[in-house]
């Protein structure tokens, strides 16, 4: 089974600076239908954000034609929408009532009306429909973690050496796997161009971790990321952090070099988020890919050296 | 499709305007030459600008944008009295066309095309030496159809799909007349057309505006 490349370089482009140890590569089998979903709940909210990419022969499969990625949850149900950047890669959101038991289900199907109800002329008149396609109904579940509650550090803190420990704290039981993802964004005393990347780290679920704050922002030292990541990955580090991981898996971002020794630092700003997931079930259609879960809380601190 | 339902209110109005102004015009011609002589055929040819105008209570991300679009047609013209005509004009507006959106479902671009008979009044408002112009307006009829073209990013084969539908609008715009010698006048105009209700039997409903320059050449 062959990984595609550029999931491959995930490991590289996220471990650089001080993961604990590597984000497993999602694999992309380069025979049959493979599919990624990612459905995520932030602490507070009560609509899940889930992102999905359907790839073919190993291939990115658009969905095109009226065939779409639709998410269900008891009884609502949501399309997913494309972004503009990447022509297989489908994020949405759907409201979940009961968090701790309902299933998330992603399939594909077949709507030739609902995906053209943006246009203005009448489509139930004027319509090519190709019907169909081969991958409807193929399917994929899952259920989400146990909630995640960020009980400290309080937000909104302050710290001004790289040797500070921010002592996290969390509620919550263990799942199959945990992470840190941080997104950073700092901005420079002489050079107008903020520099945002993303940082994560596999943790245990043990309820308690001390990071220190130069293994987020180092000193010096080359780190491989975009200077600039642009409004598709801010948003969803925004509102849906754990699809950070998948942005980058899918080619949203594209690696930069930051020389932070060339780099005088003002401050930087650290969205901070624990992330709780549970691997689903990839439907018997499916070759391979990867469904996942998530349930997170996040919280910002400032560091002004 | 709805059948042909031309406003009764408008046409009564253009007839009772021409009754009015052929009791006061000059007596009626009682030779069939005579007779001919205040009828003209324009021919025109010229652009046109068509605008869609949808319903504001549909939520539409996607608002189209035509190129411009050639227009011809033929226009005849009754002098009822010295300053006032009535026509009838059949235009076509030949293909108009968007430039490709998408959307979830793919890429998409829509074509237009119209056929119009307008019938009218021209009233004289300003003369110059031999140059008139008439302010003019009416009311009229369009079959129109509306080809959307999808194109499935090569994953299915591009497809094209049409509808027509017929209703009813009005028009009105100005037309300046010169003579070139005794029986032939130049003729500049300027149209708008509104097609109303375009598909009104769907829920997505909309309007027609063709803005036009037409040159022609009355005999």
């Amino acid at each position: 089974m062959n990984v595609t490349p550029a999931l491959s370089a995930l490991s590289l482009i996220t471990c650089i600076v001080g993961c604990s140890e590597p984000v497993p590569d999602i694999e992309i089998p380069d025979t049959g239908v493979a599919i990624i979903v990612e459905a995520s709940l932030t602490n507070g909210d009560t609509d899940a954000s889930v992102a999905a990419a359907v790839y073919d022969s190993g291939q990115p499969a658009p969905m095109v034609g009226g065939n779409v990625l639709e998410v269900t949850s008891e009884s609502v149900a949501a399309i997913l929408s494309g972004i503009d950047e990447r022509d297989n890669f489908y994020s949405g959101q759907i409201g979940i009532p009961n968090p701790d038991t309902d299933t998330i289900k992603v399939a594909i199907v077949h709507r030739p009306q609902e995906t053209r109800q943006e246009r203005w002329y009448p489509t139930e008149d004027i319509l090519v429909d190709p019907g169909p396609g081969e991958f409807e109904g193929f399917e994929a579940t899952l259920l989400l973690p146990t909630a995640i509650e960020l009980t400290a550090p309080q937000p909104g803190l302050t710290y001004s050496s790289r040797d500070d420990i921010i002592p996290l704290e969390w509620t919550g039981s263990p799942a199959d796997d945990f992470k840190l993802v941080t997104y950073n964004r700092c901005r420079s005393t002489t050079d107008s161009d903020d520099l945002s990347w993303v940082y994560t780290s596999q943790m245990d679920d043990d309820q308690q971790e001390n990071i220190r704050i130069g293994d987020i922002i180092p000193a010096t030292g080359a780190l491989e990321t975009s200077a600039n990541l642009g409004g598709v990955v801010t948003g969803f580090v925004q509102f849906f952090i754990e699809a950070t991981l998948s942005a980058v898996t899918l080619g949203l971002y594209e690696p930069a070099e930051i020389n932070f020794g060339e780099f005088e630092l003002d401050y930087c700003t650290i969205q901070l988020s624990l992330v709780r997931q549970r691997q689903g079930q990839i439907g018997e259609d499916f070759s391979g890919g990867s469904v996942t879960g998530s349930r997170s809380d996040n919280l910002q601190v400032e560091y002004r050296p | 499709m709805k059948p042909f339902s031309v406003s009764t209110k408008l046409i009564s109005l253009a007839a009772l305007l021409l009754i009015c102004s052929l009791a006061n015009s000059e007596p009626y011609p009682t030779t069939q030459s005579s007779l001919l002589s205040r009828f003209s055929v324009t021919p025109h040819i010229g652009i046109s600008q068509a605008d869609i105008e949808t319903d504001s209570a549909i939520s539409t991300s996607n608002q189209p944008e035509f190129d411009s679009n050639l227009n011809y047609g033929l226009a005849l013209e009754y002098s009822a009295i010295s300053w006032l005509k009535l026509e009838v004009d059949y235009t076509r507006h030949r293909e108009s066309e968007t430039s490709k959106q998408r959307d979830i479902a793919g890429e998409y671009k829509n074509s237009l095309t119209s056929d119009i008979v307008a019938l009218g009044l021209q009233v004289e408002t300003f003369q110059y030496s031999k140059t008139r112009l008439y302010v003019k307006g009416g009311t009229l009829i369009y079959h129109t159809q509306l080809t959307v073209k999808e194109y499935f990013d090569g994953v299915y084969p591009s497809g094209e799909a049409s509808e027509s539908d017929r209703g009813q609008g009005y028009y009105a715009g100005v037309s300046l007349y010169h003579p070139l010698d005794d029986d032939i006048m130049f003729m500049l105009s300027i149209n708008h057309q509104r097609l109303n209700d375009v598909f009104s039997d769907t829920r997505r409903a909309f309007d027609i505006r063709y803005n036009s320059l037409m040159l022609g050449l009355a005999f």
